[in-house]
């Protein structure tokens, strides 16, 4: 295997690096799952240090709140799918490694078709679902895991499953079960410093680098938490938990059985866009949950306003209705729809709220 | 003799602070239900607790400086 030895030039001179830990990062196949805030550095770095083949996963497009810190898109590229407009400049960087494409949500069954042919999978994924089921299949497939989680100032990096010794810990042994829907607001709720991202996804790149070639202490078994606003990282080490370990699927039959929306309440599956919503819009009762003193009002739309306040109060006006919740941006309607998820009438959040309803975006 | 506890992520959004420094109650269940009663917002939040740098899943004793983590589990990317 040959590579371009200008190109790695400064790290090929590097004393514990050289050209034999660039010929391993040429052999190596890593698959980054994500390609937003964390996937794009990850991706940058990856291709840029040579990483033989690389896979990218992802099923979104770009829209303009990705630009504050998904760096591998400009405005041009608002509305494409994430890992064409990806694909096309990290082949631009570094057209002596493969990238291969994956425009799907990930799930279980293209993890157990495409893991074995990864040496090490990256979670830049920003959902719990979707990082469970990551973990989950991880410990199944006996693959390493380098995990990064971001949140408002901070960010989390750990690398499990990376021993065959037995002594390797999962993300369930931090956190045996998936938090419950309000537990832990997403970035769109709590927001995310634009750089925050970068620095946590570089930490994840730096990581698998590490694992690749065998320098330095890789975080294994442990878990590094920045802190961006103090500058400071903490490393906390994780120990195996029979609660974590219980909860793991223990076949692949079990794996694929698995509701991992279902068990992370993932806000996906109870939320309805615009678009889905006109097109039936006479079978759906439309609840705005706003205090009354916000607005601008629904007067052009048939609807009934309860406070989210009182909804709980008032739950018997809604019965026989197939609901669909409405607040000024999409977020409370989430949890008034959690707030009554288990009544016999389906409920469904509207998707960005008045906001996106009244085009005020 | 005291020790030093430190909240991350949104835990900050409840505790209204990153770290306190308070006196050792002695044991790890002790100290949770000192916290809880300090901050009642704590009871829905999900999180881990880590003793000088180690995660704690039992009781256990907490000796004096001690540097006890609040984690809970971050979601973004």
């Amino acid at each position: 295997m040959t590579h371009n030895t200008e190109r790695y030039q400064r790290q090929l001179i590097l004393d514990k690096f050289g050209s034999s830990a660039q010929e391993k990062l040429s052999k190596a196949r890593v698959l980054v799952i994500g390609a937003g805030g964390l996937g794009c550095p990850i991706l940058q770095y990856l291709s840029a240090a040579g990483i033989g083949t690389l896979g990218i996963a992802d099923d979104d497009k770009v829209t303009y709140s990705n630009l504050n810190r998904q760096i591998l898109y400009g405005q041009a590229d608002i509305g494409r799918y994430k890992v064409d407009a990806a694909k096309e400049k990290l082949e631009a960087l570094n057209n002596e490694i493969v990238l291969v494409a994956y425009k799907v949500r990930w799930d279980q069954d293209l993890s157990i078709k495409y893991f074995p042919n990864y040496d090490i999978i990256v979670d830049a994924t920003d959902n719990f679902a979707s990082r469970y089921l990551i973990n989950d299949a991880c410990v199944l497939l006996k693959k390493p895991l380098v995990f990064g989680a971001v949140s408002q100032f901070e960010g989390q990096v750990a690398i499990f499953n990376a021993t065959t010794d037995g002594s390797s810990v999962n993300y369930r042994d931090l956190f045996p079960e998936p938090p419950k829907n309000n537990e832990v607001k997403s970035c769109s709720e709590a927001g995310v410093l634009g750089v925050l991202p970068g620095l946590i996804g570089v930490m994840q790149a730096t990581e698998v680098i590490k694992l690749i070639t065998d320098i330095g202490e890789p975080l294994i078994n442990k878990i590094g938490i920045y802190n961006a606003l103090e500058q400071k990282i903490y490393s906390l080490a994780i120990t195996k938990t029979t609660a974590g370990n219980n909860l793991l699927p223990s076949t692949i039959e079990d794996f694929k059985a698995t509701n991992y929306e279902y068990l992370c309440e993932s806000s996906t599956v109870t939320e309805i866009s615009k678009e889905d919503w006109m097109k039936n819009k006479d079978k759906y009762f439309l609840v705005d949950i706003r205090e009354p003193h916000e607005l601008p009002r629904l007067s052009e739309y048939n609807h009934l306003s309860i406070p989210l306040s009182e909804l709980d109060k008032r739950l018997d006006e809604l019965n026989g209705h197939d609901i669909v919740f409405v607040c000024q941006s999409g977020i409370r309607s989430q949890s008034a729809v959690a707030l009554i998820k288990n009544s016999d009438f389906k409920v469904f959040s509207f998707k960005g709220g008045v906001i996106a309803l009244l085009n005020l975006g | 003799m005291s020790i030093e506890v430190l909240f991350f992520g949104q835990l900050t959004d409840i505790t209204g602070c990153s770290s306190l420094s308070m006196e050792n109650p002695g044991t790890l269940n002790e100290l949770k239900k000192q916290v809880l009663v300090k901050y009642p917002g704590l009871s829905q939040s999900k999180f881990v607790i880590a003793i000088n740098n180690k995660i704690s899943n039992e009781d256990e004793l907490i000796s004096n400086y001690s540097k006890i983590a609040f984690m809970p589990p971050f979601s973004g990317g």
